[in-house]
């Protein structure tokens, strides 16, 4: 009797283990997908960004040549109206 | 004349004996299989368990950062973005000398009566280092 009963046992666990390893897996897909997801929406942002920060960068020194450009950096609150000295980067 | 073998009778007969102990080595040995594939399946189950864990609580820390990240894009800096490409697309019409340096970002400066700045795209490397002014 006890003999007959230790392999059913012992399969029912293996089923049940190998069901719940599923389980998880497929959890875990989920979760890292979400994860890369949200990694992937940061780094855009952080990009978009960036690449702003370095237009306004090169929209400022470009205004050092062509000051027909303050009123809108002014308007944008990039370069102070009264002191332009203040934005110019140092030259050496 | 009667020394032909009799065909339909097994050749070897193996007593019950034999027979029993072969059935009980099998069971044993498989016994001995379904143990080490649940001693396997379970490691497995706890390594993925224990990586479930720490994704979960990973997110649950970066999504609410995220989300308030990206509000905030939406709510602050779109709209700064929008309005400063609009009026740099404006400016670039009446002064062509700019032209490059929006060239250089891969904006488009469409004619002023379009109305509309073409946004930003996301490049996939950040552009250049700005060179020095002389």
């Amino acid at each position: 009797m006890n003999k007959n009963l230790a392999i059913p046992i012992l399969i029912t666990v293996l089923l049940v283990s190998a069901l719940s390893a599923l389980a998880l897996t497929y959890f875990n897909i989920q979760y890292s997908r979400k994860g890369r997801s949200l990694q992937f929406q940061a780094a855009a942002m952080n990009n978009t960004r960036m690449v702003l920060d370095s237009l306004a960068k090169d929209t400022l020194i470009y205004s050092q040549t062509n000051r027909a450009i303050d009123p809108i950096l002014i308007s944008l609150g990039l370069k102070s109206s009264n002191a332009p000295a203040a934005t110019r980067p140092a030259t050496r | 004349m009667n020394n032909t073998p009799d065909l339909l009778s097994p050749v070897v007969t193996p007593d019950s004996n034999q027979l029993a102990q072969a059935v009980e080595t099998l069971r044993r040995q498989f016994q001995t299989t379904l143990i080490i594939l649940i001693i396997l399946s379970g490691a497995i189950n706890l390594y993925l368990l224990r990586q479930f864990t720490t994704l979960r609580k990973e997110i649950a820390v970066v999504e609410p950062q995220v989300k308030k990240m990206a509000s905030d894009f939406e709510r602050v800096t779109r709209p700064l973005m929008n309005s400063f490409l609009k009026q740099l697309t404006d400016y670039a019409q009446t002064h062509p000398d700019f032209r490059p340096l929006l060239a250089k970002y891969n904006i488009q400066s469409t004619p002023a009566s379009a109305g509309t700045a073409t946004p930003i795209p996301a490049p996939a490397t950040p552009p250049p280092a700005i060179p020095a002014p002389k």
